[in-house]
């Protein structure tokens, strides 16, 4: 017996089974997929709310937080950030603050927020290794949590001059 | 002696100046009265000796120091020999006053340079008592772990609590609002997550004292903590939440990531820097019993090793 080859030019059985229903089946095809496009359409399928980066770049000074994310429905939504700066010994400095975001209309957003540390009355000298987290909320609501990266995880602040 | 043809030269130089010295004075400010707040101002200036049908500018000026400054001018033609020209209520153009100043002003009538005084509320110069009033604000902290793996069973009872203190004892009385969660995500046995949210309401009442929110008195130069930081005492917690019977569709879930802590707070007027921290307690989960740390009347409570909770590290926030 001849093996069948995978390009034989006979169809299928189940395509003839497609073609022989095809008047009973189609209609209820073009609902399934109205109702998929509908679903799409009224975000049936969206994203839950999410940040997709938290980044910090910045050093002794001053410092940038960007982040992005999507998926965004809420209004009043903030991204508040935890920055932490460990020191070798003693204790840590740690702040917190945030900013608003707003979604575009496919729920994607993004901001950024500068900020000092002499915001927050801290003078950094000596070492730090650095740590954080960004977190999206709305309405005291917590959305989603992401760690923060870091474009180094180490800074070495050299003391302030006496004048 | 001097000589009549001199007396006379004399006599017609002083007739001469005084009618100069009349016109340069005809047309008078009499007045200027202002009434003004952190808001902005009004103000009314009266004229006398104008000649009708002229057109008139009066300029005026307002200085708080250096925190701001406002200027404008009235234009009017006179229909009588005197006039009243006000100026309604304007805004002052930098924004309502949020520093506290002593405000003065003069207006002038430039046609003739005739300038007057202000009188601001009755006094120049007016003390303006403003500060910037509070515009709430939003922050998280964490997610913070200080509990460790905690195996949550539906039915229990978790606590949640914080404490601040103001960073600086320079800074002016002011109400601070606190409206705050504490949110402990769940992980389910199926790989779902469940978060059991604790609202913050009144410090070391029973759940909070039903409220969701806490405005605190706080004195000028107040650096204590608020309410405590003491971690046992009843005060360090500000709502507690029995988790759903329904939690995990009924099974024990686990936290492992910690909790987060959601704020907004408003201090009103704003005054300085705050320190923040927060604690969260499942006790049940602690091997300690189903207990409410917000319930005063059960004295297990009391005990440390049921409700004492660490504090979340120390959290500065603007």
């Amino acid at each position: 017996m001849r093996p069948r080859q995978p390009w034989s030019s006979s169809k299928p059985k189940w395509i003839g089974r497609i073609s022989r229903g095809a008047p009973r089946t189609l209609p209820s095809l073009l609902i399934v997929l109205a109702l998929l496009v509908f679903l799409m359409r009224t975000d049936a399928f969206a994203a839950s709310p999410r940040l997709l980066t938290a980044r910090f770049t910045g050093g002794c000074i001053g410092y940038t937080i960007a982040v992005t994310g999507e998926g965004l429905r809420e209004s009043n939504s903030i991204v508040s950030y935890n920055i932490t700066l460990t020191p070798p010994t003693g204790e840590p400095i740690a702040i917190v603050d945030s900013f608003p975001v707003t979604p575009e209309k496919d729920g994607r957003f993004h901001g950024t927020i500068q900020g000092t540390w002499k915001n927050f009355e801290f003078t950094l000298a000596g070492k730090y290794t650095l740590s954080g987290s960004a977190i999206l909320a709305s309405n005291l609501t917590l959305l989603h949590t992401l760690p923060v990266t870091f474009s180094r995880k180490n800074m070495n602040c050299r003391p302030a001059r006496s004048s | 002696m001097i000589s009549r043809k001199r007396l006379a030269v004399f006599g017609v130089i002083l007739g001469l100046v005084a009618i100069f010295a009349t016109v340069a004075f005809a047309n008078l400010l009499t007045g200027a009265s202002a009434k003004a707040d952190c808001n902005g101002y009004t103000l009314t200036v009266n004229a006398i000796d104008l000649t009708p049908g002229t057109a008139y500018t009066i300029t005026y000026f307002f200085d708080c120091g250096s925190s701001s400054q406002a200027s404008g001018s009235i234009n009017f033609t006179a229909t009588s020999s005197t006039a009243t020209e006000t100026v309604p209520e304007t805004p002052w153009p930098g924004g309502p006053l949020t520093t506290n100043c002593s405000l003065t002003g003069s207006a002038k009538l430039t046609s003739s340079g005739s300038t007057v005084a202000i009188t601001i509320n009755g006094s120049s110069p007016a003390t303006l008592t403003c500060t910037s009033t509070g515009t709430p604000k939003s922050f998280a902290i964490g997610p913070s772990s200080m509990e460790g793996d905690l195996h949550i069973a539906p039915g229990d009872f978790i606590s949640g609590g914080y404490n601040f203190k103001f960073t600086d004892g320079s800074h002016a009385a002011t109400m601070y609002t606190v409206k705050a969660t504490v949110t402990v995500p769940v992980s389910c046995p199926n790989g779902s997550t469940e978060n059991v949210v604790i609202p913050l309401g009144a410090p070391g009442k029973l759940d909070g004292g039903g409220v969701t929110s806490f405005t605190y008195n706080i004195a000028a130069g107040d650096t204590k903590n608020h309410a405590t930081n003491d971690q046992n005492s009843i005060l360090a917690w500000e709502g507690a939440v029995q988790a759903s019977a329904n939690l995990c569709g009924g099974e024990t879930g686990r936290n492992q990531t910690g909790a987060v802590f959601n704020a907004t707070v408003t201090q009103n007027p704003h005054v300085g820097l705050v320190d923040w921290q927060f604690h969260y307690r499942d006790p049940n989960a602690k091997g300690k019993g189903n207990v409410n740390c917000t319930n005063a009347s059960d004295p297990r409570r009391n005990d440390a090793a049921t409700c004492g909770a660490s504090w979340s590290q120390t959290v500065r926030d603007p």
